[in-house]
C-alpha cells in the first residue's frame, strides 16, 4: 500500500493526541464537598465506575479512530498500487516529472500531480547503488542535480515540494535534458527515463527518441485522468479587428469544451472596470465563441480576464484567461509611390481608396492616407505610418531603402505591391538592408517588357495554392475559390525559391509557381508581398480586391497594435515596445496589482526599446508604464493546449520512443503504465472515500456510546 | 423566647412504664398502693393482706387482693451523637449553622427544658466512639443550664460507633426509664448499636431513636465534579453526581429503611428528623404523637 500524502500520516499522528487533551482539558475540576456518607457513595462508584471507565476508554478509542480514519483518507492510500518497473541491470535513472499546468487537473478529488509525486517517490525509494536526477519539467524543463546522483533524500525532498506550474511542458526538451545527464554516465550500466506524466497528446504528439542512446529504457508512468476529464478551457481570448479609439471594440472569448458532453456556461468579462456576462453552449469536444462589444473611447488599453463562471470541470486554471489588447487612433497610411495622387485611375488611387474608402472631411478625423514621393522620402513623413504602403516607386534610393528597412525593423508593417521589375531590385535591396531579419522565401526576377501587358501571346495568370485557412483568405472562407476565379495577372516579378526561406510564409501563388502573397517577419515588424501590377490585373476591378486590401492591413496594422494572444508564461520573451517608446528613461514595468517586476529589463537600440524577459511571469496583465501613463500592456498565460487532457495514443507514442535498433530479449525499450488500468487506478485511488465513511461510522457509534452510557 | 412559647404547652410522655424517685404524673412499674385501682388479683400467701379487698370477700367469700398503678417521674436520658459526620451541612468548620449537629443540639435543648419544666429528670451523654460526656439525670433549672452549657461546648469527634458508649451509659443507669438516642446512625456498625439498644429494651427502657438527616444525603447535589471529602476520615472521591446519584440514592433509601425495619423490630421508636424541616416543627408532631 502507497500512499499520495504521506505526510498527512504524520499530521494525522499529531492530532491523535488532540482528543487526549481534550479529555485532559476537559475534566471538569471538582469542588470541595465535605461529605458524610462517604461510604453509600463509595459502594456507588464502584459499580459505577466500571462502566465509566468503559465508556471512556470507547470515546477515546472512537475519537482516535476518527481521527486516524481523516487522516487516512487525506493520505489517500492507494491500496493496489501498481509496481514500478524497475528494469534489469538498470544503474542510471532519470525521472522526468511533470510539473505542467495540465497535471493540476483533478477528478473525483484525485489531483493528478498527486499521483505522479507518488510514483515518482516510489521509484526513487528504489535505491539500491542507482544514481538517479529528477527533471522538473514546464516551459523551461530544469534538472534538480547536474548530474546523476545517489542523493536519494535530496531528490525525494525536491519531488515532494514539487507543485504544479501554469506553465505548458516542453516535452522535446524535458526529453533531452534527461538524455544528456544519462549521456554523462554513458558505459556504466543501463540507462532509464521513468516520465511521470498525464501524457497530453498535445505536448507529445510530436515528440521522438531523439538523442537518446538505444540502450536507454523509457517507461511511462501515465497519471492522467483519462480521455474524457471532462475539461472546459478559455483557449483565447482577441479582438476581431484592431480597435480604434470611438469605435466599438468586438472581444472574441472562445471557449473550448474538452468533454463528451455538451456544456451550458457563462462567460464573463472584465474589461478595465467593466464587467459583461454572456451564456454560451459549448457542443462536445468543439469549442465555441463568445463575442463581446466594448466600447473603446479613448486610446489606450483595455485589459482583464475573460472566464468561465461555476465551470465546475477538472481543470479549474484555465477557466480564467489574461488579455491586453491597444486602443488605437485610426490609422495612418503612407503611400510611397511616383503615381500622382490627384490622378484618378492609378494603382496607388485604388490602393489609397480601398484603404480608406471615404476620405475625411476634416483635417484630424479619421483613417489618413498620405502619398510621399520617393524622391522626397523623410523619416518624420514615413514615421506618421502606421502602414506603410509601397506601390510603384520606381527604383529606390539607398536612403529611402535604408528607411524602409529602419521602419520595418522597429515594428512598422509594410505593404509592398511589386509589378514592375524596379521592384525587384527594390526588394533586394530592402532584403541586404535589413540583413538577418529579412528571409524572404522567394528571390524576384524582373521581367522584360517585350510586350504590352494582356497583349496576344501573352498568358494571364490565376491565383492558386491560397492558403484559405489562415488570414488574410480566412474571412472569405469557403467562396474563396469562386471569388478569386476572376483574377487574372500579366507580367508578375517571376519568382523562384530562396534558399533558407520558409514556404509557409507564402500565402498564395500564381497559376505559373510564382509567389503570389508572401507574409514576411522582418524584426519586429511584417512585410506582406503582393506580387504584381494591380494595373496590369483584373484585380482592382474586382469584388475580391476590396475585402482584401481590407484583410491585409488589419493583419498588418493588428501585428502592429498588439492584439497578440497572451504570452506563455515561464519562457524567455523579448518584447518589442511600440515605436512611440523612444527611451528607456522612466519605463517601468507592474503587474495588475501595481507592484513593480524585479525583471524588467529594457535595452535600447536602432529598432527601438526592448523588453528582455527572462521568464515570463504567472498569468496576468503587466503594463509598462511611463510614468501614470501605460505605454504598453502584455498578458501572460499558459497555452490554451494545456487544457485538452486528452492523451496521447500509447502505440504511437511507443513507436516514435523505441530506438530503431533495439537489442533482443530483455525488456522492452519502451513501457507506458497505467493507461490501461486507468479505471484499476482510479478505483485503488478511491479507498479513500470508504475510509470517510468508516470515520462516519464511527462518529455515529460514538454519539451511540454517548447516547447508552448517558447518566 | 419565642421558641420557648411554641414548646410551653407540649409535654413529653412514654407509653412505657418507667421508675421514678418522686411522685409524677408517669406511670411507675411498680403496683401498690396509690392511687389509681388497677385491678382484682387472687390474693396468695405472702401478699399484703392490707390490700385485701374486704368487701368482695364478704361478698363472694373469695379472697382478692386490689391492685394498684403507681405515677412516678420520668428519668430521660438523651444520648448525643457528637460525631464529625453530624457536622455534614456546616457552613464552615468553625461555623456549625445549618449542620446536623446544630439542629441535634436544637432538639436535644428543647427536651431537656420541656422535660426539665415538667419536674421530669434528663440526663445528657454527649457520644462518639466512646462516652465522652455523661450528665446524669436531674430536675432543677441547674440540670437545664448545665444541659445547655454541654451541648454548646460538643467538640465533634471524628469516628462514629455508638454501641460502645450505650453499653457504658446502660452500666451507668440504674433506674429504667427512656432513652432518646439523637444521631445519623452513619454508624461503622449497626449490627452492635442495635444490640447494645436491645441492652436498654431488655431493662424495659423506653428507646426513642432520632435520626436526624441532611437532605443532601438523600439526594447528591448537582454540578459536573465534586470532591467529596469524607467527614470522618475517609478520604476524598472525585466523581460527577450525576453519574452515580442513581446509585448512591437508591443505597440510602435501602440504609434509612433498614433502620427503620431494625427500631421497630428492636421495639425503639423511631423518628426521622430531616433537616430541612424545623425543628419545632418535629416535636409539636413527635409529642403531640405521644400524647394523642
Amino acid at each position: 500500500m502507497s500512499m499520495l500524502h504521506p505526510m498527512a500520516l504524520l499530521i494525522g499522528a499529531g492530532l491523535l493526541t488532540l482528543p487526549v487533551a481534550v479529555h485532559l482539558l476537559t475534566r471538569p475540576r471538582p469542588l470541595r464537598f465535605p461529605f458524610s456518607a462517604l461510604r453509600f457513595l463509595d459502594s456507588a462508584l464502584k459499580q459505577r465506575r466500571f462502566l465509566a471507565r468503559l465508556r471512556d476508554a470507547l470515546i477515546l478509542g472512537l475519537r482516535a479512530l476518527l481521527l486516524a480514519a481523516i487522516a487516512a483518507a487525506f493520505a489517500r492510500p492507494l491500496l493496489k498500487a501498481p509496481a514500478i518497473q524497475t528494469g534489469k541491470d538498470v544503474t542510471r535513472r532519470v525521472i522526468i516529472l511533470d510539473v505542467s499546468r495540465s497535471m493540476n487537473a483533478r477528478k473525483g478529488g484525485v489531483l493528478a500531480f498527486d499521483r505522479a509525486k507518488a510514483q515518482a517517490l516510489r521509484y526513487l525509494r528504489q535505491g539500491g547503488g542507482l544514481r538517479t536526477d529528477v527533471v522538473l519539467a514546464g516551459a523551461r524543463p530544469r534538472a534538480v542535480f547536474d548530474s546523476l546522483s545517489a542523493n536519494h533524500p535530496a531528490l525525494e525532498a525536491e519531488v515532494r515540494r514539487a507543485e504544479p506550474l501554469e506553465e505548458e511542458l516542453d516535452a522535446r526538451t524535458a526529453l533531452a535534458r534527461a538524455a544528456q545527464l544519462l549521456e554523462s554516465k554513458a558505459g556504466e550500466g543501463r540507462g532509464q527515463i521513468v516520465i511521470v506524466t498525464d501524457l497530453q497528446e498535445t505536448n507529445w504528439h510530436d515528440v521522438s527518441r531523439g538523442a537518446l542512446q538505444p540502450d536507454v529504457d523509457v517507461v511511462v508512468e501515465y497519471v492522467g485522468l483519462g480521455p474524457d476529464a471532462g475539461n472546459l478551457a478559455l483557449s483565447g481570448v482577441a479582438s476581431q479587428r484592431r480597435i480604434e479609439a470611438g469605435q466599438p471594440a468586438q472581444i472574441r472569448v472562445e471557449v473550448q469544451n474538452f468533454a463528451g458532453s455538451d456544456q451550458l456556461r457563462t462567460v464573463e468579462l472584465k474589461a478595465n472596470t467593466r464587467v459583461y456576462r454572456q451564456d454560451i453552449r459549448c457542443p462536445a469536444w468543439q469549442s465555441a465563441a463568445a463575442l463581446f462589444d466594448l466600447p473603446a473611447a479613448d486610446a489606450g488599453w483595455i485589459t482583464g480576464a475573460a472566464r468561465i463562471i461555476e465551470a465546475r470541470d477538472a481543470l479549474p486554471a484555465d477557466d480564467i484567461r489574461y488579455f491586453a489588447f491597444c486602443v488605437g487612433q485610426a490609422p495612418a497610411y503612407v503611400v510611397l509611390s511616383l503615381d500622382d495622387p490627384r490622378r484618378v485611375g492609378t494603382s496607388s488611387y485604388f490602393l489609397s481608396r480601398m484603404l480608406c474608402p471615404t476620405p475625411p472631411s476634416g483635417a484630424a478625423a479619421g483613417t489618413k492616407v498620405l502619398h510621399v514621393s520617393p524622391d522626397l522620402v523623410s523619416a518624420t513623413e514615413l514615421a506618421q505610418a502606421d502602414l506603410l504602403v509601397v506601390n510603384r516607386p520606381g527604383r529606390l534610393k539607398p536612403e529611402a531603402v535604408a528607411e524602409v528597412a529602419a521602419l520595418l525593423l522597429r515594428g512598422r508593417p509594410v505593404f509592398y505591391v511589386a509589378g514592375e521589375p524596379a521592384d525587384a531590385e527594390n526588394l533586394s535591396a530592402l532584403k541586404t538592408a535589413c540583413g538577418e531579419a529579412l528571409k524572404l522565401p522567394v528571390r524576384f526576377t524582373a521581367w522584360t517588357a517585350s510586350a504590352p501587358a494582356g497583349g496576344a501571346g501573352e498568358t494571364g495568370l490565376s491565383l492558386r495554392d491560397i492558403k484559405a485557412s489562415t488570414d488574410p483568405f480566412r474571412v472569405f472562407g469557403e467562396s474563396i475559390g469562386r471569388l478569386t476565379d476572376g483574377v487574372i495577372a500579366w507580367r508578375i516579378l517571376k519568382t523562384s525559391p530562396e534558399p533558407g526561406g520558409l514556404p509557409d510564409e507564402i500565402l498564395a501563388c500564381w497559376s505559373d509557381g510564382s509567389a503570389a502573397v508572401m507574409d514576411v517577419p522582418v524584426g519586429n515588424g511584417r512585410l506582406l508581398i503582393w506580387n504584381g501590377d494591380l494595373l496590369r490585373s483584373t484585380l482592382p476591378r474586382s469584388a475580391f480586391f476590396v475585402a482584401l486590401v481590407r484583410e491585409l492591413a488589419e493583419r498588418l496594422l493588428a501585428a502592429r497594435l498588439g492584439s497578440q494572444d497572451a504570452l506563455p508564461v515561464g519562457t524567455a520573451r523579448v518584447v518589442q515596445l511600440p515605436p512611440e517608446v523612444e527611451s528607456t528613461s522612466g519605463l517601468k514595468v507592474v503587474d495588475a496589482e501595481g507592484r513593480p517586476l524585479d525583471s524588467a529589463d529594457m535595452e535600447e537600440s536602432a529598432a527601438g526599446v526592448t523588453w528582455r524577459w527572462t521568464t515570463t511571469g504567472p498569468p496576468g496583465v503587466y503594463s509598462v508604464m511611463k510614468g501614470e501613463h501605460t505605454v504598453f500592456a502584455v498578458a501572460t498565460d499558459c497555452p490554451p493546449s494545456e487544457g485538452d487532457l486528452r492523451p496521447a495514443k500509447a502505440e504511437e507514442l511507443v513507436a516514435r520512443l523505441a530506438p530503431l535498433n533495439a537489442g533482443p530479449g530483455g525488456s522492452p525499450p519502451v513501457r507506458i503504465v497505467g493507461m490501461a488500468g486507468e479505471a484499476e487506478r482510479a478505483e485503488a485511488a478511491e479507498v479513500w472515500p470508504w475510509i470517510l465513511v468508516a470515520a462516519v461510522v464511527f462518529f455515529m457509534v460514538e454519539l451511540c456510546a454517548l447516547k447508552l452510557f448517558r447518566v | 423566647m419565642g421558641v420557648l412559647s411554641r414548646l410551653a404547652h407540649l409535654r413529653f410522655g412514654t407509653k412505657h412504664t418507667v421508675e421514678g424517685t418522686y411522685s409524677g404524673r408517669h406511670r411507675s412499674r411498680h403496683r401498690g398502693g396509690a392511687a389509681e385501682f388497677l385491678e382484682h388479683r387472687q390474693y396468695s400467701p405472702g401478699d399484703d393482706v392490707r390490700r385485701l379487698d374486704w368487701k368482695v370477700l364478704g361478698r363472694t367469700g373469695r379472697s382478692y387482693v386490689r391492685l394498684y398503678e403507681d405515677e412516678t417521674s420520668l428519668v430521660a436520658t438523651m444520648v448525643l451523637d457528637i460525631s464529625r459526620s453530624m457536622l455534614f451541612g456546616a457552613r464552615s468548620g468553625r461555623d456549625t449553622a445549618g449542620s446536623k449537629l446544630d439542629y441535634a443540639r436544637c432538639i436535644c435543648a428543647a427536651l431537656a427544658h420541656i422535660i426539665i419544666r415538667e419536674r421530669d429528670r434528663f440526663g445528657l451523654a454527649l457520644a462518639s466512639s466512646r462516652l465522652n460526656t455523661y450528665l446524669p439525670a436531674g430536675s432543677t433549672s441547674g440540670q437545664l443550664d448545665a444541659v445547655l452549657s454541654a451541648i454548646e461546648r460538643v467538640e465533634p469527634v471524628p469516628d462514629t460507633a455508638l454501641s460502645v458508649p450505650l453499653r457504658e451509659l446502660f452500666a451507668r443507669l440504674s433506674q429504667r426509664g427512656v432513652l432518646i438516642v439523637v444521631s445519623d446512625f452513619l454508624d461503622n456498625d449497626l449490627e452492635r448499636l442495635f444490640a447494645a439498644v436491645k441492652l436498654f429494651r431488655h431493662r424495659h427502657f423506653g428507646v426513642l431513636l432520632l435520626h436526624v438527616l441532611h437532605p443532601q444525603e438523600e439526594r447528591l447535589p448537582t454540578g459536573p465534579a465534586y470532591r467529596f471529602e469524607g467527614l470522618e476520615g475517609e478520604g476524598f472521591r472525585i466523581c460527577s453526581p450525576q453519574e452515580v446519584a442513581y446509585l448512591y440514592e437508591r443505597r440510602f433509601r435501602a440504609f434509612l429503611t433498614g433502620l427503620r425495619a431494625r427500631a421497630i423490630a428492636a421495639g425503639c421508636d423511631y423518628y426521622l428528623l430531616p433537616t430541612a424541616v424545623p425543628y419545632v416543627q418535629h416535636l409539636k408532631k413527635l409529642l403531640v404523637e405521644r400524647h394523642g
